[in-house]
């Protein structure tokens, strides 16, 4: 009977362990972060100045197509435009 | 990588400490995770499915009708939404007095009767704009493009009852760019007869660079009408811009564009502007009656204009004119899918061309059947047939794209090449000659490892006829298109080489119906 009740706590002392280890390592934790830098001192308030959002770049034109090129957009049309136009966006309308 | 890949890939990472730590029980944890990202990512099912053609199954007990949904009252504001688009129906080429309700005046109340008259009206405009005002039943043979059946009362009563009846309205016209092109072109047309529309110019000698007849201030006015890059005044003489500006109109109009006024480019110019309104209106009809959307890999015809495009990914990739059918042998319009290609095809004549063309040619000269490679089948108990053998003088030429449809009408070669050089290219007897067809069998057997461009070359140095099956058939569509824009929005017209606009326009009530001939002789 003693033997048997020692085994038993043994075992739970293991499990208690066991559990310890598992917190100990944290494997919950988020992985790692670069450290955030300290927060700058409060500046003194100024009026808010105008932000200039730099300018994007222009996209690319697209190119121009070949004469060979131009002639199949040209015939496709005359085959019929079957590409679809883009939905309307639902407007704020009051319902109808 | 595929993007089903990528996200697996971040999902480890962000377990960095986990894969670390826990050695194998982490990498097991961690490729569990990845295998229905692995084993569901995007492509898989796509690429399995066969394609999905728009054309409806055909039903061989059709359902019963569901029970006639009772349309709600208006509300007051559903009622000016109603009336809106009601009396803005002839955007789309409909006559506003077929829905709007007798007697009623710019915002006043409507009565019960009215209101119950406005929602009926409603239901028949959407109906014509989305699929036009001629039901299933009364299409023509040869129309095979048509819509299916369209109750609009269920949706409007949902419409109404949820509020949103403006949305719901906005939804119904085609949302394809041509017929929204043809829209912008229906108001500019209207816009210039509004105007005054434009003053014939007389026949005469040809006009052209240098010409000083009097004709040319006529001609100047006349394309300066439809031309906004050529002003209406300038030199009595035609010089360099009035050549360019009918350079421009040659080409929409699908004629030689070679800058010279004969009497052919001028009875294009001297249609009254009322006649392409009405095409562009025949043409919005028709776009009403296609497939909500369209396969990405497809072939599209025009019979009208004869010209063919294979479109990959909702691109188009190839084009080629085209040789449809003539008048009295009309191409029909029709949705199938090419399902293979025939290299060396032989002939087999059909029985009203054997009699009506080559038996006549035989009698007249013994021999002609022989000399063309036709060669006579017995048929038990029945007239001989005729098959041309496959080969160089062969009528289909070296390739044949099949497709079934109930008029065995199909896209060929041809060995006569002369005829993609003219301008009205309606000649055959309904099936469509392509211009560049080795290109074209090429394009829908890419991928496939037995035909190659090395084994199409060896199949054609001899005659034996073979047919490649495609791999996946390839919806093709044709059309018949008399007017549409160009890539640009400006305006295209053809003739209406079959008369089907303006059958179609006196089927919708737009014209007044030809008396019948009984109808002549009382």
């Amino acid at each position: 009977m003693l033997r048997t009740s020692l085994w038993i706590a043994g075992a739970c002392v293991a499990v208690l362990l066991a559990l310890a280890a598992s917190r100990a390592l944290q494997f919950d934790r988020e992985p790692e972060r670069a450290a955030e830098p300290p927060p700058a001192p409060a500046a003194p308030v100024a009026p808010p100045a105008e932000t200039v959002a730099p300018e994007a770049a222009p996209p690319p034109p697209p190119p121009t197509p070949t004469q060979e090129e131009q002639q199949v957009l040209d015939d496709a049309a005359a085959t019929g435009m079957t590409t679809v136009e883009p939905e309307t966006p639902p407007t704020d309308d009051p319902p109808t | 990588m595929i993007p089903g890949d990528e996200r697996a890939k971040g999902r480890v990472d962000s377990m960095g400490g986990l894969r670390v730590r826990g050695g194998r029980l982490g990498r097991c944890l961690a490729l569990a995770a990845l295998a229905p990202l692995a084993l569901g990512r995007p492509g898989f099912a796509a690429q399995a499915q066969p394609p999905v053609l728009p054309v409806p199954p055909a039903q061989a007990v059709p359902p019963p009708p569901p029970p006639p949904v009772e349309i709600p009252a208006l509300s007051a504001a559903q009622a000016q939404v109603a009336l809106a688009a009601l009396r803005g129906a002839d955007q789309h080429g409909l006559q506003p007095r077929d829905y709007l309700p007798a007697g009623l005046t710019e915002g006043s109340a409507p009565s019960a009767a009215q209101n119950a008259a406005l929602g009926e009206g409603l239901a028949r405009y959407a109906h014509d704009v989305k699929v036009g005002r001629m039901e299933p039943g009364e299409f023509p043979e040869l129309w095979q493009v048509r819509p299916a059946p369209y109750d609009p009362a269920p949706e409007l009563a949902k419409a109404l009852a949820e509020g949103r009846l403006q949305a719901w309205l906005d939804s119904l016209p085609p949302r394809y760019s041509g017929y929204t092109a043809l829209k912008r072109g229906l108001a500019r047309y209207r816009e210039i007869a509004a105007a005054g529309g434009w003053k014939s110019v007389p026949e005469g000698p040809k006009l052209e660079l240098g010409s000083t007849d009097p004709r040319v201030a006529k001609l100047r006015a006349r394309l300066a009408a439809e031309d906004p890059l050529l002003p209406a005044t300038g030199a009595a003489a035609f010089d360099k811009p009035l050549q360019e500006a009918v350079i421009r109109a040659q080409r929409r109009y699908g004629l030689k564009p070679d800058g010279v006024v004969g009497n052919g480019t001028l009875a294009y110019l001297n249609q009254p502007v009322g006649q392409r309104v009405l095409q562009i209106i025949a043409n919005m009809e028709r776009w009403r009656w296609m497939p909500s959307t369209m396969p990405a890999t497809r072939v599209q015809v025009n019979s009208g204009a004869a010209i063919v495009t294979l479109f990959r990914d909702d691109r188009p990739v190839l084009s080629m004119k085209a040789v449809s059918g003539k008048k009295g042998d009309e191409t029909p319009m029709l949705a199938s899918a090419i399902h293979s290609v025939v290299i060396n095809p032989p002939w087999n004549v059909p029985t009203r061309i054997a009699n009506e063309e080559l038996w006549p040619k035989e009698r007249a000269n013994p021999g002609y059947l022989a000399r063309n490679g036709y060669r006579v089948i017995p048929v038990e108990g029945g007239q001989p047939r005729l098959q041309q053998a496959s080969g160089d003088q062969s009528a289909l030429g070296r390739f044949k794209f099949d497709f079934d449809n109930p008029f065995a009408v199909y896209l060929h070669d041809t060995p006569s090449k002369g005829g993609f050089d003219l301008y009205a290219r309606q000649a055959s007897h309904g099936c469509v000659r392509v211009e560049k067809p080795r290109a074209l069998a090429e394009a829908l057997l890419d991928g496939d490892a037995t035909w190659t461009t090395a084994a199409i070359d060896n199949q054609l140095l001899g005659d034996k006829t073979v047919r490649a099956r495609l791999a996946a058939p390839v919806p093709v569509f044709i059309f018949y298109w008399t007017a549409f824009a160009g890539g640009d929005g400006v305006m295209h017209f053809r003739a209406d080489p079959y008369g089907w606009d303006r059958q179609l326009l006196q089927r919708v009530g737009v014209l007044a119906a030809e008396p019948k001939p009984d109808a002549k002789k009382t």
